[in-house]
């Protein structure tokens, strides 16, 4: 038997309409969404976007551009933004899927890119983002939630600061999406961007990219629409400006039902239930002699997501041992080098420890058995 | 008046637009067709959606209701595509 224990990475298992939506689709959904006669297909995507602009208190759906992933989002928002010269702050605890594109942006476009530090335990003080706005910057881009540590923020707070310093404020809700409530009209959130296979409990291969009225930006891939198809442009209105190419429809149609399912359940139900989830697992672990728990002290603003290590040895051989033991872990950076060097666990990196929502609640408990067994083997 | 002459054809801004049209029709158990845009209303592979012209004053009332914006109504009239209702919307 396998423990699960890599939710951060991808969330498993998926809620079983999503499973039977997707074969749905596979088995007897004809067309090509925008490209075939029929609309049936169309009219699948259409209610993803309806469901997750119900998700996240979006007025108009046609402003959630459907991307392959969290990364694609972020890039086509970042690179779209971004112009010549502009300032943008962000955080230590971001994810390289934010870090790699600042990069890029710094090389070839001159933008001068502010860190606010976060603290020991992966929070990012709203405080320190207002004192970064002393000068004027085009945007304030973090994640929501730390994929590393699962120390989460009280987004709303930066995003008043934002608009009081007519700042676009930018979301990586990657690791949120689907657990903590989000609204991005009282979280004033211009952009949001995350991935559909997380906590929002849909299939790899999809993501989202909100973008609010008034953000006009440059699509970052080009190409056929099935619409508008006289015109050598993009067509200027949304979604499809910035969805060019076949979408993964198989996908957004699970996507849609994962989606659905949460708001079946519930949004402020799966918080709750999060939260209580952080808190078992955090108390479970701390139980372990020998362990280091690494990220937020205590569980108030954590998901169930723990960087864990056995002091002065690689995380590696622990992270291989629990595989051995038939426990899924992920080991190492979780490519997001400056949430590690922030919480203090780099260059060696930590095994994380992940759960969700669907995590059956017996596996707790069997995991602090492996866990202890694990860590006096590495010890003896 | 033939039967395609009572029916009139909707074009929308965009795609999406005319999908929210056909949630909103859907719900309102209007009787309607997406079709392909007739090649005389414009050549951009867009969708349109063909109803009765005597539903088009409700269809109107429900889309005005909802920001969708669309971008022309026509029917035939003796062969010939004509406009019955200009763009509204947004």
């Amino acid at each position: 038997m396998t423990l699960y224990f890599d939710s951060a990475a991808t969330s498993f298992p998926k809620p079983p309409p999503v499973i039977e939506s997707v074969t749905a689709a596979l088995s007897s959904l004809m067309g090509n969404p925008f490209r075939s006669p029929g609309r049936a297909v169309e009219r699948e995507l259409f209610r993803t976007r309806e469901a997750i602009a119900a998700l996240f208190g979006i007025r108009q759906s046609a402003r959630i551009v459907f991307t392959l992933n969290a990364t694609s989002a972020i890039n086509l928002a970042l690179f779209g933004l971004l112009r010549e010269g502009d300032r943008v702050i962000t955080t230590s605890m971001e994810h390289n899927a934010v870090v790699r594109p600042l990069a890029r942006l710094r090389e070839t476009r001159g933008i001068a890119v502010e860190i606010v530090r976060g603290s020991d335990e992966g929070f990012i003080d709203p405080s320190d983002l207002a004192r970064a706005l002393d000068r004027p910057a085009r945007l304030i881009v973090m994640n929501h939630a730390s994929n590393v540590c699962g120390a989460w923020n009280e987004i709303a707070e930066v995003g008043r600061i934002a608009r009081e310093h007519d700042c676009l404020f930018m979301v990586d809700a990657s690791q949120s999406a689907g657990v903590i409530p989000i609204d991005v009209e009282r979280d004033r959130i211009d952009v949001l961007a995350c991935s559909g296979h997380k906590n929002l409990l849909g299939p790899s291969g999809t993501g989202i990219c909100y973008l609010s009225p008034g953000i006009n930006i440059d699509p970052l891939i080009y190409g056929g629409t099935g619409s508008a198809s006289d015109r050598e442009t993009m067509p200027e209105v949304l979604p499809e400006r910035f969805e060019a190419g076949t979408l993964n429809f198989h996908g957004l149609i699970g996507l849609g039902a994962a989606v659905r399912f949460i708001l079946e359940t519930g949004i402020q139900t799966i918080f709750d239930a999060e939260i209580r989830l952080a808190k078992t697992m955090q108390d479970r672990l701390s139980m372990i002699g020998g362990l280091e728990i690494a990220g937020p002290a205590s569980s108030g603003n954590r998901l169930p997501v723990f960087p864990i290590r056995c002091p002065g040895q690689d995380p590696a051989m622990l992270g291989n041992l629990l595989d051995e033991l038939g426990v899924m872990t992920r080991t190492g950076l979780h490519c997001a080098p400056w949430a590690h060097r922030t919480i203090g666990t780099y260059p060696l990196g930590a095994v994380r420890i992940s759960a969700g929502f669907l995590t059956p609640s017996e596996h707790i408990e069997m995991l602090g058995r492996t866990l202890e067994s694990a860590v006096e083997r590495l010890r003896a | 008046m033939n039967t395609s002459e009572a029916m009139a054809v909707v074009l929308f801004e965009s795609v999406h637009d005319s999908l929210r049209a056909e949630d909103i029709l859907e719900r309102a158990k209007l009787t309607y067709r997406a079709i392909v845009k007739p090649r005389e209303l414009g050549s951009d592979c867009g969708v349109a959606i063909r109803l009765k012209i005597e539903d088009i004053p409700f269809f109107m009332d429900l889309v005005s209701d909802r920001a969708i914006q669309v971008k022309g109504i026509y029917h035939k009239v003796d062969g010939e595509w004509r406009q019955m209702q200009p763009p509204v919307g947004g």
